[in-house]
């Protein structure tokens, strides 16, 4: 049996959202090199990808050349930046959701009557 | 072929070892534990010896067992798809059997043997990622059972422990694992030109591979409805993939824009719609055996 087995928590369900946020990136960069790979070979049969404004940055990336270190660090980077997006995303929502009426220290805003 | 030493290739490739040794570390001093624990405290002290040194030699052993074998035309895909089945039993302990019941031994020569047994059978696996991982460098090799050689011997805790604190680790060796297999089939020199030749054959095959390697992480979030997918994803990529392959078996059609004749139509419409009532079916045998499963479970 693995080592890993013997450990009280189970990495599929006991994996933080952070650590789980982390290892998506990673696959997802590892599929996005091998992908940049054939959209390289594509674009040079095939005129019309190569308009594409998409394409055409995965494409400078070079990420098919970049060794798995290299897409692990920047899974990383990408992890944060996706997290700070989420975390911003989160507190705009929440600052431009109206409070709800009931709470008790919703400041009610008064309208003068007008005779 | 050996790298530099301070090239990203060289240190991607001692990180994925590292990586390796760590989560696919065996519990073999527990078993050497466990198979001596009926014999006197002097004989057992030799069964940890002993035991310790048939750990590290067997593994010497199928290190240079597997970089002999994954030479011979053919077994890197053997490899390969050996790799996967690790890294879903790495990520989901039931599919490999869980745990192994190890008889307690009555003499020296039985545990030894019993424990050298048990090294082999941990140990395979290690070593085909290793070799996978070190893509023909013996320095890399060497180093990865240096590596291992610390763990067997005093790092147990050590493992559990940072698994505990840190399961990400975990997910993080099943999808370099799958990374790796992927590595070993698309070097296989009877498939190398054929990939060449067909270069959306790649992604296709990558995206199988990690949707069967991780399959066991990605369905426990997965709602009930859709835990078909885990079957349906692979299986339609595997049915766009060998339309590939039958492009050059049988001389087949399969680009859509060089279609002109009705023989051409109708194989590019069973390519991309013939996989449906496959699916269907599977949705229905599906269907009907879930109620009986919950019976059984409700049973037990």
């Amino acid at each position: 049996m693995l080592l890993a087995h013997y450990a009280r928590k189970n990495p599929v369900r006991d994996t933080s959202r952070s650590g789980q946020l982390f290892v998506a990136c990673v696959v997802v960069m590892m599929l996005l090199s091998i992908f940049s790979e054939t959209w390289e070979l594509a674009t040079l049969e095939a005129e019309f990808l190569a308009s594409d404004i998409t394409l055409e940055f995965l494409g400078s990336l070079g990420l098919r050349h970049w060794s798995l270190l290299e897409l692990i660090l920047a899974a990383g980077g990408l992890a944060i930046v996706l997290s700070a997006m989420a975390t911003v995303g989160v507190l705009l929502l929440k600052a431009m959701t109206p409070t709800d009426r009931r709470r008790p220290d919703k400041v009610p805003i008064e309208t003068p009557r007008t005779s | 072929m050996e790298m530099d030493i301070l090239s990203s290739a060289f240190l991607s490739a001692l990180l994925v070892i590292v990586l390796i040794d760590l989560v696919l570390a065996g519990d073999n001093a527990l078993v050497i534990g466990l198979v001596a624990r009926h014999l006197p405290k002097d004989t057992q002290r030799k069964v940890i010896f002993w035991g310790t040194f048939a750990a590290v030699a067997v593994r010497a052993v199928m290190a240079i067992g597997v970089v002999w074998l994954l030479k011979i035309p053919g077994f890197l895909v053997v490899g390969g798809l050996a790799l996967i089945w690790i890294a879903r039993k790495l990520l989901d302990p039931q599919e490999g059997g869980g745990d192994h019941k190890v008889a307690a031994a009555q003499t020296l020569g039985g545990a030894i043997r019993t424990v050298v047994i048990a090294d082999a059978v941990m140990g395979i696996d290690n070593v085909l990622a290793i070799g996978g991982a070190a893509h023909g460098s013996m320095l890399l090799i060497v180093l990865g059972l240096l590596i291992s050689v610390p763990i067997i011997v005093w790092g147990s805790q050590l493992v559990i422990r940072l698994v505990e604190r840190w399961p990400a680790v975990v997910l993080l060796g099943g999808a370099v694992l799958a990374w790796t297999a992927y590595g070993m089939i698309v070097q296989e020199p009877l498939f190398k030109s054929w990939l060449a030749a067909h270069p959306t054959a790649k992604p296709i095959l990558v995206t199988v591979i990690f949707a069967i390697a991780l399959a066991p992480w990605y369905s426990v979030h997965l709602q009930p409805k859709h835990k078909p997918l885990v079957v349906l994803l692979p299986g339609l990529l595997l049915w766009l993939l060998a339309f590939e392959a039958a492009e050059d078996v049988w001389h087949l059609e399969v680009d859509y824009l060089e279609a002109n004749s009705m023989r051409d139509y109708a194989i590019q419409a069973a390519r991309w719609f013939g996989w449906l009532p496959i699916a269907l079916m599977y949705l229905a045998w599906r269907g009907r055996s879930a109620p009986v499963a919950a019976e059984q479970t409700a049973a037990k």
